[in-house]
């Protein structure tokens, strides 16, 4: 699909050129800190981890949709199928160099999976053993806040959460993005 | 049993014989984990090939055991943990005094510590200390696959640390680090270097 190539070599160029790039490690491991933190506060609550790294990803995307915008220099999305393509292909390309996969639309276009073959904050990690943390926490959720906090500020309204994580021993990284509406309200007042 | 508070210290070669506390500490925990042997889809066909690794170790700094592994089908983990624990008061002299040149400042393989009638134990100390001890049933291994095997082995404490559900100083409960620590100890027996 054209939008899809175009996204696909527009990331690969801002990632190459507008980027200033951090040791990936380092990321891996000050997450990995930052969520089992969490676990020891919140005393092993992880329905309580899984909203907090939500809230935290909703305030990181709120901020980061600017610098997306300003690096990427692109326009409005035509459709939420545009949507996810930039998602994947140029939102999760230029800032963590993966590419998740587009998938399993609904009929309705307006819900898509994203599986993630590879997750850098997911790295070195195994999940504790206590019986819970497999069935209860989502590892990377702030991944779902992120998506939810910078759509918001482009007037989508959506809703993100994890279906199933290798380290949970599922097969495949999915998440589960659907729209839930577009803001019109809000929108900007035309100022032109 | 010692209480458990009281901390392994190192004795001498001369004492060694007789288990300092943390030998009586270690193995009653461990010897019921190794009799479920997890390592043992190493092991059934894989009898004596020449490079036979029969145990691996992990000790903290302060002589803690963080992992122990046995890879026998026999019901000799408390002799090997036993050989392992006595090999540390070995590393502990040589590190205490160093005889030789100074170039060793970076070394972190320690080479042959302690050779018995059955086994050698092979060490190697990281710069926080932390020993890694490795026991074979084969006499004659070349410094080169023992360093190399330390250097795998290395590698795959790091990722298991990298973990940040691992607790620092605490044992290693990765299955992903045994599963990789059996592999390692699988390949050093196919004698490739590299």
């Amino acid at each position: 699909m054209a939008t899809s190539q175009k996204a696909a070599r527009l990331g690969e160029e801002v990632w190459k050129t507008r980027v200033d790039k951090v040791n990936a490690e380092l990321v891996t491991l000050t997450y990995g800190t930052i969520v089992s933190q969490l676990c020891a506060d919140y005393d092993n609550d992880y329905a309580q981890v899984n909203q907090q790294l939500d809230k935290m990803g909703y305030n990181i995307g709120m901020r980061l949709i600017e610098d997306f915008l300003a690096k990427s220099n692109t326009g409005r999305c035509g459709n939420f199928r545009d949507t996810a393509e930039m998602i994947s292909k140029v939102g999760f390309k230029i800032f963590l160099n993966i590419t998740p996969t587009v998938t399993n639309w609904t009929a309705d276009n307006k819900q898509f999976s994203l599986l993630f073959d590879e997750n850098p904050l997911a790295d070195f990690v195994e999940l504790p053993d206590d019986g819970r943390a497999q069935d209860e926490l989502w590892f990377s959720n702030i991944f779902c806040g992120i998506l939810r906090g910078a759509l918001e500020m482009v007037q989508m309204s959506i809703e993100a959460r994890f279906v199933s994580d290798v380290l949970r021993g599922n097969d495949v990284t999915e998440m589960r993005v659907t729209l839930i509406r577009y803001i019109e309200d809000e929108m900007p007042p035309d100022d032109e | 049993m010692p209480s458990p508070s009281s901390p392994p210290r190192a004795h001498g070669p001369t004492t060694s014989r007789e288990q300092p506390p943390s030998i009586r500490r270690a193995p009653p925990s461990r010897c019921s984990r190794v009799n479920c042997r997890p390592a043992d889809s190493a092991a059934p066909d894989q009898l004596p090939s020449g490079n036979m690794i029969v145990c691996v170790a992990v000790v903290g700094h302060q002589n803690n055991p963080l992992y122990l592994q046995s890879f026998t089908e026999a019901d000799d983990a408390l002799k090997l943990h036993h050989v392992v624990h006595c090999s540390l008061d070995v590393i502990d002299e040589r590190v205490n005094n160093p005889k030789r040149s100074a170039p060793t400042l970076n070394e972190t393989f320690l080479g042959l510590l302690y050779p018995t009638e059955n086994y050698k134990v092979y060490g190697y100390l990281t710069n926080t200390k932390v020993k890694f001890l490795m026991v074979t049933t084969d006499l004659d291994v070349k410094d080169a696959d023992a360093r190399n095997f330390f250097r795998k082995f290395h590698a795959a404490y790091v990722d298991a640390v990298s973990n940040p559900f691992h607790v620092p100083g605490k044992k290693i409960a990765s299955r992903s680090f045994g599963a990789r620590v059996s592999t390692i100890v699988k390949s050093f027996g196919s004698g490739t270097v590299g």
